[in-house]
């Protein structure tokens, strides 16, 4: 730019070098004042330089004083005092001439430091957060809106949910392989996120088809790990989906033959999984996990395949969820598990088979509940017999 | 005492068996036996096998009467004419084959005057089908076996089997019609020349919400009714259309789908803005972790503070050096901490600096921060404890910038004294010194890989070293100001720098060239991030607004006012400055910057 190839640094005149050496008392020569009006100019520039590199990286766009102390104080050379008020500096003209001079306003102390009005504190430093959307189009919606994510829909996006849900749900496995493959790495498909969630809130209507529901639960998986994809509140939508799978008695469970075990298994796993990973995007579901779990467990009405599905629950959500939740309940529970496994009767024959799966499940989930209990009595034994021992040093010196 | 037993079961059997008024009881009860070896039960299921009525088909020999071919193929055609179902279609189409093989193994076995009635009677079925019509045709002219011979289609087709698809359903069908009756000559010809291929029964409709709405065959243009979207509760009902694809055609049909949704425009994106406010213009520098669960800032007074962004209160953790008590395997259990604990509190400040901090780094895992300072020191604080617990020096003048590598393994810093240092967590000295620029060195940052890092300085210019050498591997020239801000893209190809000249200029790593340089911001660039795919660009400057471009592609709208084409949106905050920009997930965007401070009077 011509603009920057013209530009001349600011120069200072040779006689301006002699009035301030006359001012501090030094008589100076032509030559000399030359070279030390080069000199000055220089350093000039080069604290303009440092001090602009202060103001480059706090951001602002204008220089205080603060930063030109800076940039002396760094090339070993005293500071400026006096200056940085908040309020600019008042110039005042002299009549005679062009010069402008500080003003040196006198200030009473007494006054100010005995004034009523005491100016306020400056406010601790918060943070807010605002939530905005950009749409691929470039359109900016205003904050707070909900996009109308509609209009923005491509074709080729359309299509894509068509072909992707009917390769999952269809017969074909390899289909099936290469469109969760997709789903789990494709960056672009942010804006079908809320369709694939509805298709996975299916599950309640397919409870009847353990293969469907599978593939529903695959859907979920890949969903999750896809490292491009935010999933923000549809976590909550993903969770019940995979609970329901967990805990509701399904209708192929009414056949003994369906394998409805390891769909609850598997359900389970993904559960932790998705807790794990994106459980701090929506605040409180981790309590809401434990409270639904703890609710079908406490309530003897339900089947014990639902049982089941809370015990596998709580165990893949860590030992923690087994410690808070089943343990407490375990007492009662076991009477009435025991109650279900010592009934012989032909009648029981299918509810004692699902009851000895929940014991299975039971025993697998408590070992550390276990090594609880004992931790504790052992403890127990132990404060009882440091007790009678200083009692007895009480009594007998 | 075992032969005595087996003498009382064979007594109790005849008893029963006189019971019942069976006859010749005494004599069948003779040979009988009450066990079996092995050897027999195998070979006994091996004959059953054999000789079961499956095989009646393969064994059945060559028809000597001519006329049994016409007349069993007729009986099977009109079996089949009349027949109803959904199978009858599927099984009608192995008549062609058979009338064709019968045709050339009657002409085979000399048998002229029946093959003449035989094919005047049955050729013209076959007349829609242009290839079937074709093969007929040829037919007429094969009447002895000269004629088979000498024709080598012919040929070919009795020397391969023909291929025929039928589902097991109506597979077993026609079996059963065969073995009904006297069909030897069809049963000969289907194992000698046809080779049925059985595919299990399939399904011809899904519907995962249909309400018994028949899907048939509709047509590939789904009506879908799309109603807006709300909240978490998505579109309403859409029909899938059902219809079996062919395994290859849906194949590729899928595959081309996700390679256009690949290529297509990105999507939408979420722009999450942390304000600022009350900072007394004394913000310098602001980052969140890479989980999100903590903001970091750095300010003009020293002081560094930490927001937890969850729900979750920032509570430093117990002290380790407590040596009055021994610690056992059992007391492990009992540390965990509580969730609802009241000491945590919201913000963190740390103190430390002796001048303003200007940037802070958080390790990948969260567990650390660094932060640079005015002071030259860079510090390291736990984040489990929120202390300081090292110090590194090094430089001798200002730090501007501080960088960690992808596993935490190093960090590097820019200083005002116009180099680049590498360290390493363990020394409190630097390990590597980075010495090219002319100018002081403004930002710093690692190559995924680790090997590089680059730096952008006030010289104009940006530089690549190879961080285990020290030496300067790439100059890239080009910028018309200082270059103040830095990015990787995530695959490691394209180096992104911008700085005061307002442009965003992308190198390629490979050739060292400029790869694009997008225009459109009207003010000094100070944050750039890369999405997770490398595909988005995010830029902030200090015009208030952030920019998201599109690298691969240039899906955005023509330019309006001078702007690049590969710009997709912009965000314009009530900001009065953006500090940082930050790609969480490909449609997550994290802004931080100073809210816009209301005029006091």
């Amino acid at each position: 730019m011509t603009e920057r190839e013209e530009r001349r640094f600011a120069e200072v005149p040779r006689e301006s070098v002699k009035l301030m050496a006359e001012s501090a008392g030094v008589e100076l020569s032509e030559e000399l004042a030359g070279l030390l009006a080069e000199d000055v100019c220089y350093r000039l520039r080069e604290a303009t330089q440092n001090s602009s590199q202060f103001m480059r990286h706090a951001k602002r766009r204008k220089l205080s004083v603060e930063d030109f102390n800076r940039a002396l104080r760094w090339s070993n050379t005293e500071t400026v005092c006096g200056y940085g008020a908040q309020d600019a500096l008042p110039f005042r003209p002299l009549k005679e001439g062009e010069l402008f001079y500080v003003e040196d306003r006198e200030i009473n102390l007494v006054e100010l430091a005995l004034a009523t009005n005491i100016p306020k504190g400056c406010a601790e430093t918060m943070v807010r957060v605002h939530v905005s959307y950009l749409d691929g189009k470039g359109n900016l919606e205003p904050q707070g809106t909900v996009p109308t994510a509609v209009q923005s829909l491509s074709e080729d996006l359309l299509k894509y949910y068509q072909q992707i849900t009917r390769a999952i749900l269809g017969e074909d496995p390899h289909l099936m392989k290469v469109a969760l493959l997709d789903l789990q790495s494709n960056s672009k498909i942010a804006a079908l996120l809320p369709y694939f969630v509805y298709v996975i809130s299916g599950v309640k209507s397919v409870s009847h088809d353990l293969d469907q529901l599978n593939r529903l639960l695959h859907m979920v998986k890949s969903l999750v790990q896809n490292p491009y994809l935010y999933l923000g509140s549809y976590v909550r939508s993903l969770v019940s989906s995979v609970m329901y799978c967990i805990l509701e008695p399904l209708a192929a469970s009414i056949n003994p033959l369906n394998d409805h075990w390891t769909l609850r298994d598997y359900a389970a796993l993904l559960l932790s999984h998705i807790f794990w990973t994106h459980g701090d995007l929506v605040s409180g579901l981790y309590h809401q996990i434990l409270l639904s779990l703890q609710k079908v467990l406490s309530d003897p009405v339900r089947p014990l395949c639902s049982h089941y599905g809370a015990v596998v629950g709580l165990h893949a959500l860590g030992w923690k969820a087994v410690e808070r939740v089943l343990y407490p309940h375990l007492p009662a529970y076991w009477a009435n598990l025991q109650a279900v496994l010592d009934d012989y009767s032909v009648s029981n024959a299918q509810v004692k088979a699902d009851g000895h799966k929940v014991y299975g499940a039971i025993l697998i989930s408590c070992p550390l509940v276990l090594v609880l209990i004992i931790r504790l009595t052992f403890q127990v034994i132990f404060i009882t017999s440091r007790t009678l021992e200083q009692s007895i040093q009480r009594h007998f010196p | 005492m075992k032969r005595v037993r087996t003498e009382q079961i064979q007594y109790a059997v005849t008893q029963y068996l006189k019971r019942r008024q069976y006859i010749d009881t005494d004599g069948s009860m003779k040979g009988a036996k009450l066990s079996q070896t092995a050897e027999e039960m195998a070979a006994s299921l091996t004959v059953q096998t054999e000789s079961s009525c499956a095989n009646v088909v393969s064994a059945a020999p060559c028809q000597a009467d001519p006329q049994q071919y016409e007349n069993q193929y007729s009986r099977l055609r009109s079996f089949l004419q009349e027949a109803e179902g959904p199978l009858v279609k599927e099984a009608s189409s192995v008549l062609f084959p058979l009338f064709l093989y019968l045709h050339l193994h009657m002409a085979r076995c000399g048998l002229k005057g029946a093959l003449d009635s035989f094919y005047s009677r049955f050729h013209s079925l076959f007349q829609q089908d242009p290839e079937q019509k074709a093969i007929v045709d040829l037919l007429r002219g094969a009447l002895t076996l000269q004629d088979v011979t000498t024709n080598p289609k012919l040929c070919a087709l009795l020397d391969h089997k023909y291929v025929v698809y039928l589902t097991d359903q109506a597979y077993s069908y026609l079996l059963r019609y065969l073995q009904s009756e006297d069909n030897s000559a069809i049963c000969w010809v289907l194992t000698a020349h046809l080779q049925v291929e059985v595919t299990a029964a399939q399904r011809t409709d899904y519907q995962l919400y249909g309400a018994g709405v028949g899907t048939g065959n509709t047509s590939s243009s789904s009506s879908s009714t799309w109603a807006s979207v709300d909240g978490s509760e998505g579109a309403e009902r859409l029909e899938v259309p059902a219809g079996l694809p062919q395994n290859e055609a849906a194949l590729e049909n899928l595959q081309d789908c996700i390679k256009r949704v690949r290529e297509g425009p990105p999507s939408l994106t979420t722009v999450c803005f942390y304000a600022f406010q009350h900072t007394e213009q004394l913000l310098n520098t602001a980052e969140v972790s890479a989980d999100s669960r903590l903001l970091a800032a750095g300010f003009d007074n020293s002081a560094v503070k930490l927001w937890s962004l969850r729900a979750r209160k920032l509570k430093a953790g117990p002290h380790r050096a407590d040596v009055s008590k021994i610690r056992l395997a059992c007391d492990v259990l009992e540390e965990e901490a509580d969730d609802e604990d009241a000491s945590g509190s919201e913000i963190k400040t740390l103190r430390g600096h002796s001048g303003p901090v200007y940037r802070t780094a958080f390790l990948t895992d969260a567990s650390g921060l660094l932060s640079c300072s005015e002071d030259s020191t860079v510090r390291y604080w736990d984040l489990k404890s929120f202390t300081n617990t090292v110090l590194y020096r090094g430089h001798a003048y200002p730090v501007w910038d501080v960088d960690v590598s992808p596993c935490s393994l190093y960090f590097s810093t820019a200083s005002h004294d116009r180099t680049a240092r590498l360290w390493s967590f363990a020394r409190t000295y630097p390990l590597r010194l980075y010495a090219g620029h002319l100018s002081d060195v403004d930002c710093v940052k690692f190559h995924p890989n680790s090997n590089y890092i680059a730096t952008g300085s006030t010289d104009k210019t940006v530089r690549l070293w190879s961080t285990q050498q020290g030496a300067s591997v790439r100059l890239f020239t080009g910028h018309r100001g200082p270059v103040l801000t830095l990015a990787f893209s995530p695959n490691g190809k394209y180096l992104a720098s911008a700085g005061e000249d307002q442009r965003l200029k992308l190198w390629d790593l490979a050739s060292g060239g400029l790869f694009k340089d997008l225009r459109g911001h009207t003010d000094t660039i100070s944050s750039l991030s890369f999405s997770q795919d490398s595909s988005l660009v995010a830029s902030a400057s200090m015009d208030n607004t952030v920019r998201v471009w599109d690298i691969r592609n240039a899906h955005g709208s023509a330019p309006t006012d001078g702007c690049s084409s590969e710009l997709i949106g912009q965000y314009t905050g009530s900001t009065s400055n953006i500090l940082n920009v930050q790609f969480m997930a490909c449609n997550l965007l994290l802004v931080t910057g100073t809210a816009m401070e209301k005029q006091e009077q």
